[in-house]
């Protein structure tokens, strides 16, 4: 029996988003300490920095592109709010200098890759290095802990509960779904993505549209260095080495296209918090921690699978 | 059928298939809130060091009737612990006790444990001071530094150019060690220079290519520190492949399993450390202490350990003088 009707797809955040639920309720039975306000005020608010870079990084990954540096970025943007801090000491001076820094960083990616025309793959890999050694040259590989308090309140904030961490993550996340469904910035990266030549025969402002993703991701990743050094209470030029992987895995298991010419910034969001919630799912129940890497791969790899079984016009084998 | 209908219907079963493997042993309920549960946190899982560590904490754990948890971050990556430690505090254990990557960026969640009324202790590595009840300490990392420079200014006769290959620059109690090298140098030995220190990130491999690099850019290096345990392995095998074993001394801190062939050749003389297996051991019983309400008091003779230095004013307890391995002594050792 065959319909006419084609089924509509089945988006992959979808799935995503169910075999989290799955894993929610399995872990809220079998640990009492799962569904607390303390453990979850706690884990939304690493989620919120990587969830901060992985937006940026939906945006660049459906433009065609690629981010290797966010981690650097991060981590120097780190650097450079200790160093304010050691200097000024207010609150507003350390934010701004952070969100320059991660601006600047991303600006340089942008003018390399939209102005120069360059591989983002081969810019921000030599980028990832260059800002890297620079954050440990300037802080000499020491950790700083001097940061004024009014930072440092940022992470005990909380709006009804919710951390402002996770507050600034969901409307930033918002403001992206809008940018990449609605905006005309949106579309011209989406059809960049798609196309490069069609873009750029089209008369697209091709250029500033990518110098401008590329400086908004460096943004993105300054303030993520914010939450981060008000959580740590600490900056040190490696603190954001870990985000680049989860962030592209976030992106990436989210739906939105490693080839470009996809976005879905809710799948993004999904995508990130899988990672968190099954690591701290994982760790609740006393699961070793190499076996969770694992199950973190190997749901990753049953999501893909999965979205492409259900999807229409793809025939399983 | 089409097969497009065969491939949904085999995605549906997909799904239901993992629902019920998800779902079937979820029956059983951990326990909450356990009182005699102690968590012990190292810096980085997975390598021999820390595993001995875990082994004596295991056996302490065992003869106190303690339930022991031994988890950590997979990588040295100070925000990789901090979550793990965030996920940890919903457990209530009993005690806490950690091996901090980065005294300041522990030190939040650490204080959040206490005001959760977990115990804290920290092992191995200090967070900020005043934060852990009790900091177990290896070593005294002063008596540390200036032992393993000793060591090596007595192989090298007090003259010559030496290099240090260290862990990794940010780590807080191999920065303090490298500085207590470099300050008994300038005390004591003036005639030896400090050529240069590089990082070979705890990875032997790297380690090996910066050991080898050395050599090359110094012909006339007299003496390799390793500052951390895969560095000295690393720079054992350059030396030795470089064919300078006697005329390059090779020492620093490192474990007995992986210098046992180096020792045993001769192409090191001296390696230092200490026993994780005690240090872990120790951690356990400090912290059966706490949850007693007890106080360590200086000079204790701790069982599997032996008498230990108690600094009050510190909250520091530490096991001992440094431990040397040669020749006479390393088939004693396993770790």
């Amino acid at each position: 029996m065959t319909s006419l009707r084609s089924r509509p797809a089945v988006p992959q955040a979808l799935v995503v988003g169910v075999l989290l639920a799955l894993f929610c309720a399995y872990v809220g039975g079998r640990s009492g300490d799962f569904w607390t306000a303390a453990n979850w005020q706690l884990l939304v608010q690493p989620m919120a920095e990587a969830g901060l870079v992985a937006l940026g990084l939906t945006l660049v990954l459906a433009s065609g592109g690629i981010d290797l540096s966010v981690g650097s970025i991060v981590g120097l943007s780190a650097v450079a709010a200790a160093w304010a801090a050691q200097r000024h000491g207010s609150t507003a001076g350390v934010v701004g200098v952070a969100l320059l820094c991660g601006s600047l960083c991303g600006a340089g990616n942008g003018v390399l890759i939209g102005g120069l025309g360059l591989s983002p793959i081969l810019v921000t890999l030599g980028t990832m290095i260059f800002f890297g050694g620079l954050a440990v040259a300037v802080s000499a590989g020491a950790s700083f802990a001097g940061f004024p308090d009014g930072l440092l309140r940022l992470s005990d904030a909380a709006w009804l509960g919710v951390p402002a961490a996770c507050l600034i993550f969901l409307a930033l996340a918002i403001a992206g779904f809008l940018v990449a469904r609605y905006s005309l910035w949106g579309r011209y990266l989406l059809h960049q993505g798609q196309s490069a030549v069609a873009a750029r025969f089209s008369a697209m402002p091709v250029r500033s549209s990518l110098i401008a993703v590329y400086t908004a991701q460096g943004l993105l990743c300054g303030l993520a260095s914010l939450l981060m050094v008000a959580r740590l209470a600490s900056a040190r030029a490696d603190m954001g080495q870990t985000l680049l992987l989860t962030a592209i895995a976030g992106v990436v298991l989210g739906g939105t296209s490693v080839t470009g010419g996809v976005a879905s910034v809710p799948g993004t969001v999904i995508g990130i918090a899988t990672f968190y919630v099954v690591g701290n799912g994982l760790t609740l129940l006393g699961v070793p921690a190499f076996v969770q890497t694992a199950v973190v791969a190997g749901l990753l790899l049953i999501a893909v699978g999965l979205a492409n079984l259900l999807r229409p016009g793809k025939v399983a084998a | 059928m089409t097969r497009r209908e065969t491939g949904a219907r085999q995605g549906r079963l997909a799904v239901l298939g993992l629902l019920v493997c998800l779902l079937v042993p979820g029956c059983r309920r951990l326990p909450r809130n356990s009182a005699h549960l102690v968590v012990l946190v190292p810096k980085l899982l997975g390598i021999p060091y820390f595993n001995a560590a875990r082994d004596g904490a295991q056996r302490a754990a065992q003869q106190l009737g303690l339930q022991l948890l031994y988890t950590g971050p997979t990588a040295a990556d100070a925000g990789l612990q901090v979550e793990v430690l965030d996920s940890l505090l919903a457990l209530h254990p009993g005690v806490l006790a950690v091996s901090c990557d980065d005294p300041n960026a522990v030190t939040p969640v650490l204080r959040r444990a206490r005001r959760y009324g977990i115990h804290v202790l920290t092992w191995d590595s200090n967070a900020q001071p005043g934060v852990a009840e009790w900091f177990v300490n290896q070593v005294d990392p002063e008596a540390l530094g200036r032992h393993v420079m000793d060591v090596l200014a007595a192989e090298m006769g007090g003259h010559g150019k030496f290099a240090i290959i260290t862990g990794s620059l940010t780590a807080s109690n191999l920065n303090q060690w490298l500085g207590w090298m470099k300050r008994e140098r300038a005390e004591r030995f003036p005639q030896m220079e400090l050529v240069t220190v590089v990082a070979g990130n705890d990875d032997q491999q790297l380690a090996f290519v910066e050991a080898q690099q050395l050599l090359q850019a110094y012909p006339d290096l007299g003496g390799i520190i390793g500052n951390s345990s895969a560095a000295v392995p690393a720079a054992a095998r350059a030396v030795q492949q470089a064919g300078k074993a006697g005329r390059v001394a090779v020492t620093g801190l490192s474990t007995p399993d992986l210098m046992r062939r180096y020792i045993q050749d001769g192409t090191v003389k001296t390696v230092t450390l200490w026993d994780p297996g005690k240090l872990g051991a120790l951690t356990l019983q400090v912290a059966a202490q706490v949850m007693r309400g007890e106080t360590p008091t200086d000079g204790m003779n701790v069982p599997d350990v032996g008498p230990v230095q108690v600094i009050a004013a510190s909250h520091t307890i530490i096991i001992g003088p440094p431990l040397d391995f040669t020749r006479a002594n390393i088939d004693r050792y396993h770790f």
